[in-house]
């Protein structure tokens, strides 16, 4: 790590200075003057309430920032919670859509950090996040540093609409292979163990590059393959960021996809062994989806691009899918849009061979992923009109429904993953 | 009178046969060296092909960090394309050895002036391998961004796209070769300028629903407005 910078009020110290610790609060920061004050002041004013036996300390590791978000930090800083302030490399041509640009390098200065104060429970913030309410921050600490689990993972309560690569495709195909059922993995705040962390220090892929992006994805699977204890924390309804990730489907599909497919041709013994799906220990509550009244969505419009995809696109996708899965989306092509339905264990199929295609590359990857933008559209209009008039449990039973679908189907995916040439259904 | 009528005859015959007979050989030789030169082509193409399979080749470059030429070769495989370029390299060889074995003279005069031709040759033919491996990346990265942003006309647009590659990099590689001058110039000119305009008004054409339903949300801002989702 380069050495921390010295300037006035509450100075920041170094590693070998602080000596040990029990909790690190990480903290990764790029131009966060709006939000970082009073979420700095909230996490130090709880730290000696609620865990009062526990040293902790603060780490601070900024991308170079340009506005007052390091002297903010320092000021918000409470004398008892000590601080330790230092750089991390920014790739500011890297833009992920969710979380922080350089997030690799953050998380990894912050799990150093964590390894070298021998501290038992590691939290990393979002230092977007307005409005934060001390008690969840804690709340998330609680089951790794009282009850030994190592790794806590917060889900919220959400808008039903929301989240849909996360609810269709990464959640499900995360209890699919894995079997665990994790309600939200992908975030951008989790707590982890000291031993975790000091396992997390390299976050390396099979072929030795780091994650550029998708931290989340690569702790989450990390933490599964190493048969770490896992649970998740129910926060209630979710904070905003000011900094709103990415809207555009592909640019997401593109960096989510490409972390979870990478892992997953990197952790091929574990996934093809596992069988089914348990439940993880969860805390705090029950997350179905806010009954708010529905955000307009244009559906029609999604279902346009689907058909648009279909038409145009064909060429691409029979480098990627069977004529079976072509023939169904066909028949969805000229189905009346109130009746299109995309079933469960067609859309789990199609994932699966997105997958495949990522790793025996018929085309660049980027463009295979980007080509699944009018399927994932397609699935989410199907799966937005399904759900329109579903009570929040509803839609809960509907996720539940697609997460065995994914299980179910999986045998699918270990056939053409082993026999690539020879299976065609 | 008949008798030299013949004897003249019979003389341009043989020197007809003479002449003949001088060039058969040489010609005889060229197929010769032509058919030697095919079967050993095929056995080297052959032999590369098992043996770069073997070694699983095309995985490797993917893993040297040279996937996109894996997926810009035509037969997006490495392999083959080593393989064909050392079956025409032999072949080539062949005929030159043949020419070689008909006319010394014409043989060497020809080898002296292919060799001058040969750097510009392969330029050219640099020029128009990496122009095809262009156009065929960037058409296809124009189709999906367009269907991405729902433009009707994703397809027209990705063909004007190869297209624009292809024509450029062929005017460049004629210009380099010294062939058509003036007339390869205005006719890339024409063609380069037919294929934009074609394209520019896909993009006004395909776009107009886009542009209008935007112009339709600045306009009429309600509480009901469609609001972006949130996918992760």
């Amino acid at each position: 790590m380069a050495e921390a910078e010295t300037v006035a009020a509450q100075q920041p110290l170094s590693s070998e200075s602080v000596g040990n610790a029990d909790i690190v609060i990480g903290l990764a920061t790029y131009n966060n003057a709006d939000t970082i004050g009073n979420l700095v002041r909230a996490v130090v004013a709880g730290l000696p309430q609620h865990f009062p036996s526990k040293q902790s300390v603060l780490v601070h590791l900024d991308g170079g920032s340009e506005d007052a978000t390091v002297q903010l930090v320092r000021e918000a800083a409470d004398s008892t919670v000590p601080l330790i302030q230092d750089k991390y490399v920014l790739d500011k041509f890297l833009t992920p859509a969710h979380g922080l640009p350089g997030h690799v390098s953050a998380a990894r200065g912050i799990f150093q950090s964590a390894e070298k104060l021998g501290a038992a429970a590691c939290l990393l913030l979002d230092a977007t996040t307005q409005n934060v309410a001390a008690d969840s921050i804690h709340a998330l600490l609680r089951p790794v540093v009282e009850q030994g689990f190592d790794m806590a993972v917060p889900y919220f309560r959400r808008h039903r609409y929301e989240g849909g690569v996360s609810n269709g495709i990464v959640a499900p195909m995360i209890r699919a292979l894995y079997g665990k059922r994790l309600r939200q993995p992908l975030g951008s705040e989790f707590a982890l163990s000291g031993r975790l962390a000091g396992q997390c220090v390299k976050l390396e892929t099979q072929n030795g590059q780091p994650a550029q992006c998708s931290v989340d994805i690569w702790l989450v699977i990390e933490a599964i393959c190493g048969n770490y204890r896992i649970c998740q924390v129910f926060l209630g309804e979710k904070p905003e960021r000011a900094k709103a990730p990415s809207a555009d489907p592909s640019e997401i599909l593109v960096q989510l996809l490409s972390a979870l497919f990478t892992a997953t041709g990197a952790t091929v013994a574990t996934w093809q062994k596992a069988r089914g799906s348990e439940a993880i220990p969860s805390f705090g509550g029950d997350a179905a989806p806010s009954a708010e009244p529905s955000a307009q969505v244009n559906v029609k419009r999604m279902i346009e691009a689907f058909r648009l995809g279909y038409q145009t696109l064909q060429e691409i996708w029979g480098l990627l899918l069977p004529p079976a899965t072509l023939l169904e989306l066909k028949k969805l092509t000229i189905a009346p849009d109130e009746q299109f339905r995309m079933a469960d264990d067609l859309w789990a199929r199609i994932v699966y061979d997105f997958a495949l295609g990522y790793r025996l590359r018929p085309i660049a990857r980027d463009h295979l992923l980007r080509a699944l933008t009018p399927l994932y559209l397609g699935w989410l209009a199907s799966f937005i009109q399904e759900t329109e008039r579903s009570t929040p449990m509803g839609v809960e039973a509907r996720l539940e429904r697609l997460g065995f679908a994914y299980e179910t189907q999986k045998h699918y995916l270990i056939s053409r993953w082993r026999w690539p040439d020879r299976f065609n259904p | 009178m008949w008798d030299q009528v013949r004897d003249i005859l019979n003389q341009s015959m043989e020197r007809l046969m003479m002449a003949v007979a001088s060039v058969l050989p040489g010609v005889l030789a060229l197929l010769l060296a032509l058919l030697l030169a095919m079967a050993l082509a095929w056995f080297i193409r052959s032999f590369l092909r098992r043996s770069l399979e073997r070694l699983h080749f095309d995985e490797h470059l993917v893993r040297w960090g040279l996937s996109d030429l894996a997926n810009w070769s035509p037969s997006r495989s490495p392999t083959l394309l080593v393989a064909s370029a050392a079956y025409w390299t032999v072949i080539l060889l062949g005929l030159l050895v043949g020419l070689s074995a008909m006319s010394a003279t014409v043989a060497s005069q020809l080898t002296l002036e292919l060799l001058v031709e040969l750097r510009h040759i392969l330029a050219a033919l640099l020029i128009l391998g990496v122009g095809t491996v262009a156009a065929r990346f960037l058409a296809r990265n124009v189709l999906i961004g367009a269907v991405n942003m729902q433009i009707q006309s994703a397809r027209l647009l990705s063909l004007g796209v190869k297209w624009l590659v292809l024509v450029l990099a062929a005017a460049m590689a004629l210009e380099h070769l010294g062939i058509g001058g003036g007339i390869v110039r205005l006719g890339f000119g024409i063609l380069f300028g037919g294929i934009v305009l074609a394209m520019a008004l896909a993009v006004g054409l395909g776009s107009k629903e886009m542009v209008s339903r935007s112009w339709e949300r600045q306009a009429t801002k309600t509480e009901e407005q469609e609001e972006p989702l949130h996918h992760i």
